[in-house]
Protein backbone atom coordinates (compact mmCIF):
# COMPACT_ATOMS: atom_id res chain seq x y z
CA UNK A 1 0.00 0.00 0.00
CA UNK A 2 1.54 3.27 -1.15
CA UNK A 3 1.68 5.85 1.54
CA UNK A 4 3.12 9.56 1.73
CA UNK A 5 3.15 11.86 3.90
CA UNK A 6 2.05 15.22 1.67
CA UNK A 7 4.58 18.04 2.64
CA UNK A 8 3.05 21.44 2.03
CA UNK A 9 4.89 24.21 1.17
CA UNK A 10 4.08 27.70 1.75
CA UNK A 11 6.53 29.69 0.56
CA UNK A 12 3.95 31.05 -1.74
CA UNK A 13 0.71 30.85 0.49
CA UNK A 14 0.33 34.53 -0.28
CA UNK A 15 -0.02 34.52 -3.96
CA UNK A 16 -3.45 33.63 -4.10
CA UNK A 17 -4.60 31.53 -7.00
CA UNK A 18 -8.23 31.92 -9.59
CA UNK A 19 -8.06 36.16 -9.01
CA UNK A 20 -11.50 37.34 -10.23
CA UNK A 21 -9.74 39.71 -12.96
CA UNK A 22 -11.83 40.31 -14.71
CA UNK A 23 -15.03 40.06 -16.21
CA UNK A 24 -15.11 43.26 -17.57
CA UNK A 25 -13.19 42.70 -20.54
CA UNK A 26 -11.29 45.88 -22.34
CA UNK A 27 -10.43 45.98 -25.58
CA UNK A 28 -6.63 44.86 -25.62
CA UNK A 29 -6.68 46.94 -28.77
CA UNK A 30 -7.15 50.34 -27.55
CA UNK A 31 -3.98 52.58 -27.20
CA UNK A 32 -2.49 53.45 -23.48
CA UNK A 33 -2.61 57.00 -23.33
CA UNK A 34 -0.63 58.29 -20.95
CA UNK A 35 -1.01 61.57 -19.30
CA UNK A 36 1.74 63.68 -19.32
CA UNK A 37 3.40 63.37 -15.68
CA UNK A 38 7.39 63.60 -15.09
CA UNK A 39 7.57 61.81 -11.63
CA UNK A 40 4.66 60.62 -10.57
CA UNK A 41 3.89 60.12 -6.87
CA UNK A 42 2.06 57.55 -4.75
CA UNK A 43 -0.84 59.64 -5.45
CA UNK A 44 -0.60 60.12 -9.07
CA UNK A 45 0.34 56.71 -9.15
CA UNK A 46 -3.33 55.46 -9.24
CA UNK A 47 -4.44 57.90 -11.92
CA UNK A 48 -1.34 57.99 -14.78
CA UNK A 49 1.19 55.61 -16.69
CA UNK A 50 4.48 56.67 -16.28
CA UNK A 51 5.69 58.47 -19.17
CA UNK A 52 8.72 56.80 -19.77
CA UNK A 53 9.43 53.23 -18.96
CA UNK A 54 12.43 53.45 -15.76
CA UNK A 55 13.54 50.12 -17.26
CA UNK A 56 14.05 50.33 -21.20
CA UNK A 57 12.24 48.22 -22.92
CA UNK A 58 14.32 45.69 -24.95
CA UNK A 59 14.21 46.82 -28.41
CA UNK A 60 15.94 44.03 -30.27
CA UNK A 61 16.15 40.61 -29.25
CA UNK A 62 19.48 38.87 -28.76
CA UNK A 63 20.10 36.26 -31.62
CA UNK A 64 18.85 32.83 -31.12
CA UNK A 65 16.16 30.75 -30.59
CA UNK A 66 12.73 28.40 -31.50
CA UNK A 67 11.13 30.12 -34.88
CA UNK A 68 8.20 30.76 -32.61
CA UNK A 69 10.23 32.30 -29.81
CA UNK A 70 11.54 34.29 -32.62
CA UNK A 71 8.60 35.14 -34.24
CA UNK A 72 6.08 35.95 -30.68
CA UNK A 73 9.28 38.01 -29.95
CA UNK A 74 9.05 40.40 -33.06
CA UNK A 75 5.90 40.56 -33.44
CA UNK A 76 5.75 41.54 -29.78
CA UNK A 77 8.38 44.15 -29.80
CA UNK A 78 6.05 45.93 -32.62
CA UNK A 79 3.42 46.03 -30.09
CA UNK A 80 1.15 43.03 -30.54
CA UNK A 81 -0.16 42.00 -26.97
CA UNK A 82 -1.55 38.95 -27.49
CA UNK A 83 1.95 37.46 -29.28
CA UNK A 84 3.40 38.99 -26.04
CA UNK A 85 1.33 36.94 -24.21
CA UNK A 86 2.41 34.07 -26.35
CA UNK A 87 6.12 34.75 -26.01
CA UNK A 88 5.25 34.59 -21.80
CA UNK A 89 3.54 31.52 -22.50
CA UNK A 90 6.32 29.86 -24.24
CA UNK A 91 8.79 31.47 -21.78
CA UNK A 92 6.83 29.58 -18.83
CA UNK A 93 6.81 26.23 -20.67
CA UNK A 94 10.71 26.09 -21.71
CA UNK A 95 12.05 27.74 -18.47
CA UNK A 96 10.40 24.95 -16.86
CA UNK A 97 11.58 22.55 -19.14
CA UNK A 98 15.07 23.87 -18.45
CA UNK A 99 14.95 23.56 -14.97
CA UNK A 100 13.66 20.07 -14.86
CA UNK A 101 14.46 18.67 -17.77
CA UNK A 102 10.84 17.29 -19.23
CA UNK A 103 7.29 17.45 -18.63
CA UNK A 104 5.41 15.52 -16.58
CA UNK A 105 1.65 15.49 -16.78
CA UNK A 106 0.66 13.35 -14.17
CA UNK A 107 -1.07 15.27 -11.99
CA UNK A 108 -4.25 13.96 -14.27
CA UNK A 109 -3.46 10.88 -13.17
CA UNK A 110 -2.48 10.93 -9.13
CA UNK A 111 -5.35 11.50 -7.20
CA UNK A 112 -8.64 9.60 -9.08
CA UNK A 113 -10.73 11.07 -5.97
CA UNK A 114 -9.66 15.01 -6.77
CA UNK A 115 -10.40 16.87 -10.10
CA UNK A 116 -6.90 17.77 -11.65
CA UNK A 117 -6.17 21.48 -11.35
CA UNK A 118 -5.06 22.99 -14.97
CA UNK A 119 -1.35 22.49 -15.57
CA UNK A 120 0.28 25.96 -16.00
CA UNK A 121 1.27 25.21 -19.50
CA UNK A 122 -0.69 27.36 -21.36
CA UNK A 123 -0.22 25.51 -24.85
CA UNK A 124 -2.55 22.92 -23.64
CA UNK A 125 -6.19 23.61 -25.31
CA UNK A 126 -9.09 23.82 -23.29
CA UNK A 127 -10.29 20.43 -25.22
CA UNK A 128 -6.89 18.54 -24.23
CA UNK A 129 -7.19 19.84 -20.64
CA UNK A 130 -11.35 18.02 -20.55
CA UNK A 131 -10.38 15.29 -22.35
CA UNK A 132 -7.47 14.26 -19.90
CA UNK A 133 -9.48 15.55 -17.01
CA UNK A 134 -12.49 13.37 -18.41
CA UNK A 135 -12.30 10.16 -15.65
CA UNK A 136 -14.76 8.22 -17.68
CA UNK A 137 -12.16 8.12 -20.40
CA UNK A 138 -9.83 5.03 -20.57
CA UNK A 139 -6.95 5.80 -18.13
CA UNK A 140 -4.74 4.00 -21.02
CA UNK A 141 -6.42 6.59 -23.46
CA UNK A 142 -5.30 9.64 -21.59
CA UNK A 143 -2.52 8.83 -20.73
CA UNK A 144 -1.37 8.10 -24.40
CA UNK A 145 -2.37 11.73 -24.87
CA UNK A 146 -0.56 13.03 -22.11
CA UNK A 147 2.53 11.55 -23.11
CA UNK A 148 1.95 12.96 -27.02
CA UNK A 149 1.20 16.36 -25.08
CA UNK A 150 4.19 16.56 -23.38
CA UNK A 151 6.43 15.24 -26.06
CA UNK A 152 5.19 18.24 -28.20
CA UNK A 153 5.25 20.91 -25.59
CA UNK A 154 8.63 19.77 -25.21
CA UNK A 155 9.83 19.21 -28.57
CA UNK A 156 8.65 23.50 -28.96
CA UNK A 157 11.29 24.13 -26.74
CA UNK A 158 14.08 22.43 -28.66
CA UNK A 159 16.24 24.97 -29.42
CA UNK A 160 15.01 27.54 -27.07
CA UNK A 161 17.37 30.86 -25.62
CA UNK A 162 16.90 31.96 -22.46
CA UNK A 163 15.98 34.94 -21.90
CA UNK A 164 17.41 37.84 -20.16
CA UNK A 165 15.33 40.15 -16.75
CA UNK A 166 15.10 43.06 -19.35
CA UNK A 167 12.92 41.63 -22.12
CA UNK A 168 10.68 39.31 -19.86
CA UNK A 169 9.88 42.69 -17.98
CA UNK A 170 9.76 44.39 -21.51
CA UNK A 171 7.57 41.59 -22.96
CA UNK A 172 5.46 40.91 -19.65
CA UNK A 173 4.56 45.38 -20.39
CA UNK A 174 3.43 44.78 -23.81
CA UNK A 175 1.57 41.73 -22.84
CA UNK A 176 -0.47 43.68 -19.87
CA UNK A 177 -0.97 47.39 -22.10
CA UNK A 178 -1.63 46.04 -25.76
CA UNK A 179 -2.98 42.26 -25.18
CA UNK A 180 -5.89 40.64 -23.44
CA UNK A 181 -7.35 40.74 -19.89
CA UNK A 182 -4.49 37.61 -19.45
CA UNK A 183 -1.48 39.70 -19.91
CA UNK A 184 -2.66 41.90 -17.49
CA UNK A 185 -3.77 39.83 -15.00
CA UNK A 186 -0.47 38.10 -15.27
CA UNK A 187 1.57 41.21 -15.21
CA UNK A 188 -0.16 42.37 -11.74
CA UNK A 189 -0.10 39.15 -10.32
CA UNK A 190 3.15 37.47 -11.64
CA UNK A 191 5.44 39.67 -12.95
CA UNK A 192 8.86 38.54 -14.17
CA UNK A 193 11.07 39.48 -10.53
CA UNK A 194 8.69 37.37 -8.56
CA UNK A 195 10.83 34.31 -8.66
CA UNK A 196 13.66 36.04 -7.35
CA UNK A 197 11.62 38.23 -4.59
CA UNK A 198 9.88 34.98 -2.97
CA UNK A 199 13.21 32.90 -3.07
CA UNK A 200 15.22 35.53 -2.24
CA UNK A 201 13.53 38.61 -1.27
CA UNK A 202 15.02 40.35 -3.35
CA UNK A 203 16.43 40.54 -6.73
CA UNK A 204 19.55 41.50 -8.78
CA UNK A 205 20.05 44.83 -10.57
CA UNK A 206 17.89 44.79 -13.19
CA UNK A 207 14.89 43.11 -10.90
CA UNK A 208 14.96 45.54 -8.30
CA UNK A 209 15.12 48.64 -10.88
CA UNK A 210 11.93 46.50 -12.07
CA UNK A 211 10.39 46.01 -8.94
CA UNK A 212 10.26 50.25 -8.55
CA UNK A 213 8.94 50.62 -12.01
CA UNK A 214 6.36 48.04 -11.52
CA UNK A 215 5.28 49.50 -8.56
CA UNK A 216 4.29 52.77 -10.16
CA UNK A 217 3.04 51.45 -13.28
CA UNK A 218 0.91 48.31 -12.40
CA UNK A 219 -1.41 50.59 -10.32
CA UNK A 220 -1.35 52.78 -13.13
CA UNK A 221 -2.26 50.13 -15.45
CA UNK A 222 -5.30 49.30 -13.23
CA UNK A 223 -6.56 53.12 -12.79
CA UNK A 224 -6.44 53.56 -16.52
CA UNK A 225 -8.95 50.09 -16.61
CA UNK A 226 -10.72 51.61 -14.01
CA UNK A 227 -11.35 54.84 -15.85
CA UNK A 228 -12.49 53.17 -18.97
CA UNK A 229 -14.94 51.09 -16.85
CA UNK A 230 -13.52 48.00 -15.72
CA UNK A 231 -14.67 47.47 -12.37
CA UNK A 232 -13.10 45.00 -10.91
CA UNK A 233 -9.56 47.00 -11.83
CA UNK A 234 -11.43 50.00 -9.51
CA UNK A 235 -12.29 46.52 -6.87
CA UNK A 236 -8.32 45.22 -6.89
CA UNK A 237 -7.51 48.94 -6.18
CA UNK A 238 -9.90 49.81 -3.53
CA UNK A 239 -8.43 46.83 -2.07
CA UNK A 240 -4.63 47.66 -2.61
CA UNK A 241 -5.61 50.87 -0.88
CA UNK A 242 -6.57 49.64 2.20
CA UNK A 243 -5.12 45.97 2.64
CA UNK A 244 -1.11 44.93 3.29
CA UNK A 245 0.12 42.64 1.34
CA UNK A 246 -0.94 38.73 2.73
CA UNK A 247 -4.04 40.32 3.73
CA UNK A 248 -7.39 38.57 1.68
CA UNK A 249 -10.78 39.57 3.12
CA UNK A 250 -13.06 36.47 3.17
CA UNK A 251 -14.53 35.73 -0.27
CA UNK A 252 -12.45 37.91 -2.11
CA UNK A 253 -8.83 37.49 -3.98
CA UNK A 254 -6.57 40.12 -3.16
CA UNK A 255 -3.67 40.74 -5.43
CA UNK A 256 -0.88 40.63 -3.29
CA UNK A 257 2.23 42.19 -4.71
CA UNK A 258 -0.01 45.44 -4.98
CA UNK A 259 -1.43 45.12 -1.60
CA UNK A 260 2.02 45.85 -0.19
CA UNK A 261 3.17 47.92 -2.83
CA UNK A 262 0.57 50.86 -2.22
CA UNK A 263 0.66 52.64 0.81
CA UNK A 264 -2.86 52.84 2.71
CA UNK A 265 -4.93 55.30 1.84
CA UNK A 266 -8.93 55.65 3.32
CA UNK A 267 -9.31 58.07 0.67
CA UNK A 268 -7.76 56.60 -2.18
CA UNK A 269 -9.48 53.28 -0.94
CA UNK A 270 -13.26 55.17 -0.56
CA UNK A 271 -12.49 56.50 -4.20
CA UNK A 272 -11.89 53.22 -6.12
CA UNK A 273 -14.76 50.91 -3.99
CA UNK A 274 -17.10 53.91 -5.07
CA UNK A 275 -15.92 53.36 -8.50
CA UNK A 276 -16.51 49.52 -8.53
CA UNK A 277 -19.84 50.38 -6.82
CA UNK A 278 -21.10 52.91 -9.64
CA UNK A 279 -19.65 50.08 -12.44
CA UNK A 280 -21.54 47.03 -10.62
CA UNK A 281 -24.12 48.35 -8.16
CA UNK A 282 -24.75 44.50 -8.75
CA UNK A 283 -21.60 42.87 -8.54
CA UNK A 284 -20.54 40.10 -6.51
CA UNK A 285 -18.76 41.91 -4.28
CA UNK A 286 -20.97 44.94 -4.22
CA UNK A 287 -21.89 44.12 -0.11
CA UNK A 288 -18.37 43.88 0.88
CA UNK A 289 -17.97 47.34 -0.81
CA UNK A 290 -20.63 49.07 0.44
CA UNK A 291 -19.52 47.40 4.39
CA UNK A 292 -16.29 48.70 3.32
CA UNK A 293 -16.87 52.02 2.63
CA UNK A 294 -19.00 52.39 5.92
CA UNK A 295 -15.51 51.85 7.38
CA UNK A 296 -13.78 54.26 5.75
CA UNK A 297 -16.02 57.10 5.72
CA UNK A 298 -15.22 57.88 9.01
CA UNK A 299 -11.76 58.13 8.21
CA UNK A 300 -11.52 60.73 5.60
CA UNK A 301 -10.91 64.13 6.78
CA UNK A 302 -12.93 67.00 5.85
CA UNK A 303 -10.86 67.64 2.67
CA UNK A 304 -10.61 64.87 1.27
CA UNK A 305 -14.47 64.42 1.78
CA UNK A 306 -14.85 67.15 -0.29
CA UNK A 307 -12.94 65.90 -2.86
CA UNK A 308 -14.75 62.58 -3.07
CA UNK A 309 -17.93 64.40 -3.06
CA UNK A 310 -17.55 66.83 -5.93
CA UNK A 311 -15.72 63.90 -8.14
CA UNK A 312 -18.32 61.02 -7.42
CA UNK A 313 -20.97 63.10 -7.21
CA UNK A 314 -22.89 62.35 -4.07
CA UNK A 315 -22.69 62.85 -0.37
CA UNK A 316 -20.73 60.74 2.27
CA UNK A 317 -21.60 60.97 6.06
CA UNK A 318 -18.74 60.95 8.51
CA UNK A 319 -20.80 57.33 9.58
CA UNK A 320 -21.48 55.55 6.71
CA UNK A 321 -21.65 55.66 3.04
CA UNK A 322 -23.96 55.49 0.65
CA UNK B 1 34.67 39.38 28.81
CA UNK B 2 32.97 36.69 29.01
CA UNK B 3 29.56 36.10 26.80
CA UNK B 4 26.24 36.22 28.80
CA UNK B 5 24.53 32.58 28.28
CA UNK B 6 21.06 32.55 26.04
CA UNK B 7 18.12 31.45 27.13
CA UNK B 8 17.02 28.27 26.46
CA UNK B 9 15.71 27.75 22.70
CA UNK B 10 11.98 26.83 23.42
CA UNK B 11 11.53 30.36 25.81
CA UNK B 12 8.91 32.29 24.44
CA UNK B 13 10.59 34.91 22.39
CA UNK B 14 8.06 37.72 24.31
CA UNK B 15 9.66 36.85 27.28
CA UNK B 16 13.08 37.00 27.00
CA UNK B 17 12.55 39.76 23.91
CA UNK B 18 13.76 43.29 26.19
CA UNK B 19 16.79 41.86 27.48
CA UNK B 20 17.45 39.98 24.13
CA UNK B 21 16.95 43.47 22.47
CA UNK B 22 18.97 45.63 24.62
CA UNK B 23 21.92 43.34 24.57
CA UNK B 24 21.47 43.10 21.09
CA UNK B 25 21.56 47.07 20.55
CA UNK B 26 24.62 46.65 22.74
CA UNK B 27 26.36 44.50 20.67
CA UNK B 28 25.77 41.46 21.67
CA UNK B 29 26.13 39.37 17.84
CA UNK B 30 24.41 36.10 19.90
CA UNK B 31 21.69 37.80 21.41
CA UNK B 32 20.83 39.75 17.72
CA UNK B 33 21.23 36.60 16.18
CA UNK B 34 18.72 34.92 18.09
CA UNK B 35 16.48 37.15 17.88
CA UNK B 36 17.08 37.37 13.80
CA UNK B 37 16.23 33.19 13.57
CA UNK B 38 13.39 33.65 16.39
CA UNK B 39 11.66 36.40 14.35
CA UNK B 40 12.23 34.33 10.97
CA UNK B 41 10.84 31.18 12.37
CA UNK B 42 7.82 32.89 13.68
CA UNK B 43 7.41 35.00 10.89
CA UNK B 44 7.53 31.88 9.01
CA UNK B 45 4.55 30.66 10.46
CA UNK B 46 3.37 27.04 11.79
CA UNK B 47 2.90 25.24 8.84
CA UNK B 48 2.49 22.52 10.74
CA UNK B 49 -1.74 22.35 10.82
CA UNK B 50 -1.23 23.13 6.74
CA UNK B 51 0.94 19.64 6.98
CA UNK B 52 -1.20 17.94 8.97
CA UNK B 53 -4.35 18.89 7.10
CA UNK B 54 -3.08 17.77 3.99
CA UNK B 55 -1.73 14.99 5.22
CA UNK B 56 -5.45 13.92 6.76
CA UNK B 57 -6.89 14.56 3.36
CA UNK B 58 -4.77 12.20 1.54
CA UNK B 59 -5.72 9.29 4.72
CA UNK B 60 -9.23 9.59 4.06
CA UNK B 61 -9.26 8.94 0.38
CA UNK B 62 -7.26 6.30 1.04
CA UNK B 63 -9.11 5.23 4.82
CA UNK B 64 -10.26 1.92 2.86
CA UNK B 65 -6.85 0.69 2.42
CA UNK B 66 -5.32 1.72 6.23
CA UNK B 67 -4.43 -1.36 8.22
CA UNK B 68 -4.54 -1.09 11.87
CA UNK B 69 -0.87 -0.88 12.48
CA UNK B 70 -1.09 2.13 9.95
CA UNK B 71 -4.00 3.76 11.92
CA UNK B 72 -1.57 3.73 15.21
CA UNK B 73 1.01 4.69 13.01
CA UNK B 74 -0.84 7.87 11.85
CA UNK B 75 -2.86 8.88 15.10
CA UNK B 76 0.97 9.08 17.07
CA UNK B 77 1.88 10.80 14.19
CA UNK B 78 -0.88 13.54 14.56
CA UNK B 79 -0.49 14.13 18.15
CA UNK B 80 3.40 14.71 17.72
CA UNK B 81 2.20 17.79 15.02
CA UNK B 82 -0.27 18.74 17.14
CA UNK B 83 1.55 19.47 19.80
CA UNK B 84 4.74 21.11 17.88
CA UNK B 85 2.35 23.27 16.58
CA UNK B 86 1.30 24.05 20.66
CA UNK B 87 4.89 24.72 21.17
CA UNK B 88 5.43 26.72 18.15
CA UNK B 89 2.24 29.13 19.40
CA UNK B 90 3.57 29.11 22.79
CA UNK B 91 7.32 30.12 21.66
CA UNK B 92 5.73 32.86 19.45
CA UNK B 93 2.90 34.51 21.23
CA UNK B 94 2.76 37.94 21.21
CA UNK B 95 5.63 38.56 18.68
CA UNK B 96 3.11 41.03 16.37
CA UNK B 97 3.68 43.34 19.51
CA UNK B 98 7.68 43.19 19.30
CA UNK B 99 9.92 45.87 17.64
CA UNK B 100 11.65 44.79 14.57
CA UNK B 101 11.84 42.14 12.02
CA UNK B 102 13.97 39.06 10.87
CA UNK B 103 15.80 41.42 8.54
CA UNK B 104 16.31 44.19 10.96
CA UNK B 105 18.17 41.64 13.42
CA UNK B 106 19.96 40.10 10.99
CA UNK B 107 21.22 43.50 9.98
CA UNK B 108 22.04 44.14 13.49
CA UNK B 109 23.85 41.10 14.05
CA UNK B 110 25.96 41.77 10.97
CA UNK B 111 26.71 44.55 12.48
CA UNK B 112 28.09 43.16 16.20
CA UNK B 113 30.35 40.82 14.09
CA UNK B 114 27.85 37.52 13.29
CA UNK B 115 29.86 36.33 9.98
CA UNK B 116 27.06 33.98 9.22
CA UNK B 117 24.17 36.88 9.94
CA UNK B 118 26.47 38.76 7.44
CA UNK B 119 26.00 36.26 4.82
CA UNK B 120 22.38 35.84 5.46
CA UNK B 121 22.08 39.68 5.34
CA UNK B 122 23.92 40.00 2.54
CA UNK B 123 21.83 37.55 0.15
CA UNK B 124 18.30 37.18 2.06
CA UNK B 125 17.98 41.49 3.33
CA UNK B 126 14.39 41.68 3.39
CA UNK B 127 10.84 40.08 4.93
CA UNK B 128 8.41 39.82 2.85
CA UNK B 129 5.57 40.79 4.89
CA UNK B 130 3.71 43.47 4.94
CA UNK B 131 4.58 45.66 2.76
CA UNK B 132 6.72 44.06 0.10
CA UNK B 133 7.68 46.61 -2.63
CA UNK B 134 6.49 49.56 -0.98
CA UNK B 135 8.46 52.59 -1.66
CA UNK B 136 9.92 52.46 2.48
CA UNK B 137 10.79 48.42 1.30
CA UNK B 138 12.31 48.76 -1.84
CA UNK B 139 14.54 51.41 -0.28
CA UNK B 140 15.93 49.19 2.16
CA UNK B 141 16.35 46.48 -0.73
CA UNK B 142 18.45 48.72 -2.79
CA UNK B 143 20.34 49.82 0.31
CA UNK B 144 20.98 46.45 1.58
CA UNK B 145 22.46 45.43 -1.99
CA UNK B 146 24.27 48.29 -2.16
CA UNK B 147 25.99 47.27 0.86
CA UNK B 148 26.04 43.43 0.18
CA UNK B 149 29.39 43.02 -1.14
CA UNK B 150 31.18 45.11 1.93
CA UNK B 151 29.20 42.61 4.20
CA UNK B 152 30.38 39.32 1.73
CA UNK B 153 34.06 40.82 2.40
CA UNK B 154 33.42 41.17 6.21
CA UNK B 155 32.22 37.32 6.11
CA UNK B 156 35.01 36.33 4.41
CA UNK B 157 37.86 38.32 6.66
CA UNK B 158 36.25 36.70 9.88
CA UNK B 159 36.95 33.74 7.96
CA UNK B 160 33.91 32.34 6.80
CA UNK B 161 34.48 29.13 4.26
CA UNK B 162 31.13 30.33 2.41
CA UNK B 163 31.70 33.90 1.78
CA UNK B 164 34.55 33.10 -0.52
CA UNK B 165 32.26 31.05 -2.89
CA UNK B 166 29.58 33.78 -2.67
CA UNK B 167 32.27 36.17 -3.71
CA UNK B 168 33.56 34.29 -6.44
CA UNK B 169 30.01 33.69 -7.86
CA UNK B 170 29.21 37.86 -7.34
CA UNK B 171 32.38 38.28 -9.76
CA UNK B 172 30.86 36.27 -12.77
CA UNK B 173 27.35 37.60 -14.44
CA UNK B 174 25.06 34.61 -15.38
CA UNK B 175 21.73 33.39 -14.78
CA UNK B 176 21.12 32.06 -11.60
CA UNK B 177 20.50 33.57 -7.86
CA UNK B 178 20.39 37.02 -7.54
CA UNK B 179 23.87 38.06 -6.12
CA UNK B 180 25.84 36.29 -9.21
CA UNK B 181 27.24 38.87 -10.93
CA UNK B 182 26.62 41.49 -8.64
CA UNK B 183 30.30 42.76 -8.60
CA UNK B 184 30.85 42.98 -12.22
CA UNK B 185 32.68 40.28 -14.55
CA UNK B 186 35.76 39.69 -13.49
CA UNK B 187 37.21 36.05 -14.15
CA UNK B 188 40.63 36.75 -12.05
CA UNK B 189 38.30 37.34 -8.82
CA UNK B 190 36.55 34.80 -9.47
CA UNK B 191 38.87 32.44 -10.10
CA UNK B 192 40.48 33.60 -7.21
CA UNK B 193 37.61 33.66 -4.68
CA UNK B 194 36.85 29.97 -6.21
CA UNK B 195 40.46 28.15 -5.28
CA UNK B 196 39.64 29.58 -1.62
CA UNK B 197 36.47 28.10 -1.82
CA UNK B 198 37.76 24.66 -3.07
CA UNK B 199 39.86 24.12 -0.49
CA UNK B 200 37.93 25.47 2.38
CA UNK B 201 34.74 23.63 1.55
CA UNK B 202 33.83 19.86 2.53
CA UNK B 203 32.82 17.17 0.73
CA UNK B 204 30.63 17.37 -2.77
CA UNK B 205 31.14 21.45 -2.43
CA UNK B 206 34.69 20.82 -2.47
CA UNK B 207 34.18 19.25 -5.89
CA UNK B 208 32.11 21.59 -7.43
CA UNK B 209 34.51 24.70 -6.81
CA UNK B 210 37.49 22.25 -8.03
CA UNK B 211 35.79 21.96 -11.13
CA UNK B 212 34.64 25.39 -10.97
CA UNK B 213 37.86 26.71 -10.05
CA UNK B 214 39.13 24.82 -13.56
CA UNK B 215 36.97 26.40 -16.00
CA UNK B 216 37.08 29.90 -14.12
CA UNK B 217 40.63 29.43 -15.29
CA UNK B 218 40.40 28.91 -19.08
CA UNK B 219 40.59 32.62 -19.77
CA UNK B 220 43.24 33.36 -17.42
CA UNK B 221 47.03 33.66 -18.27
CA UNK B 222 49.33 31.69 -16.45
CA UNK B 223 50.45 34.92 -14.65
CA UNK B 224 47.40 35.48 -13.38
CA UNK B 225 46.83 32.00 -12.06
CA UNK B 226 49.88 31.59 -10.63
CA UNK B 227 49.16 34.89 -8.81
CA UNK B 228 46.01 34.05 -7.82
CA UNK B 229 46.96 30.88 -6.29
CA UNK B 230 49.46 32.71 -3.98
CA UNK B 231 46.60 34.94 -3.26
CA UNK B 232 44.06 31.99 -2.33
CA UNK B 233 46.66 30.03 -0.62
CA UNK B 234 47.66 32.65 1.75
CA UNK B 235 43.82 33.60 2.61
CA UNK B 236 43.22 29.85 3.07
CA UNK B 237 45.00 29.70 6.18
CA UNK B 238 42.65 32.80 7.29
CA UNK B 239 39.34 30.39 7.10
CA UNK B 240 38.86 29.31 10.76
CA UNK B 241 35.27 29.28 11.01
CA UNK B 242 33.85 25.47 10.70
CA UNK B 243 31.71 25.15 7.21
CA UNK B 244 28.41 25.14 7.11
CA UNK B 245 27.11 21.58 7.60
CA UNK B 246 25.91 19.62 4.05
CA UNK B 247 22.53 20.10 2.98
CA UNK B 248 20.76 17.10 2.37
CA UNK B 249 17.21 19.25 1.35
CA UNK B 250 16.87 21.12 -1.50
CA UNK B 251 15.09 23.25 1.54
CA UNK B 252 13.35 26.44 1.23
CA UNK B 253 16.00 29.62 0.17
CA UNK B 254 14.02 31.84 2.65
CA UNK B 255 14.88 29.65 5.55
CA UNK B 256 17.72 31.41 6.63
CA UNK B 257 17.83 30.95 9.82
CA UNK B 258 19.83 27.51 9.58
CA UNK B 259 21.62 28.34 6.35
CA UNK B 260 22.55 24.75 5.70
CA UNK B 261 20.11 25.42 2.57
CA UNK B 262 23.14 27.64 1.24
CA UNK B 263 25.53 24.66 0.41
CA UNK B 264 22.83 24.11 -2.49
CA UNK B 265 23.09 27.74 -3.79
CA UNK B 266 27.17 27.51 -3.54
Amino acid sequence: MKRAVIVVIAVAAGIAVGFFWPRTAADPDTPVVAPPIDAPTKQQASTALPRKARVAPTTTAPPGGTAEQIAWQQRAMAGDGAAALRWLDLERTCSYVTRFGAINLSTYFDDESQPPERPMFAQISAEEHAHLADRSIDAAQRRARARTIEARLHASCDGYRASNDAERYAIAQIAAQHGPPEGLRRFITEPPFLGDLMMRQSGNAEQLAQMRDWSHRAPAMLSERAGRGDADAALALGLAYALNAGDTPAGLEAYWLLNGALDNDAAQSYRWLSRYLQFAPDGEHAAFARTALAQLAPRLDPSQRATLERELGTAITKTAAN
Amino acid sequence: MKAVPLPPADTPIASVFDELAARARAGDAAAARRLADDFLRCRQGDDVLLNLNAMLDFEAANAHEATAEHTDNLLQMTDAMLQRHRDHKERCAGIDALAGSASEWFEQAARNGDPAAMLCYALFPSDLTPNVLSPAWQRHAEQAYAQSPQLLRRAFDAGMPEAAAVLSRMHTRGSGAAWYGRIGDDPYWAYAYALVAADALPGKRREVWNQRAQKLALPLSSEQRERASEWAAAQRSRMTLPPLPESGRSGSAIDCARLDYLASWL
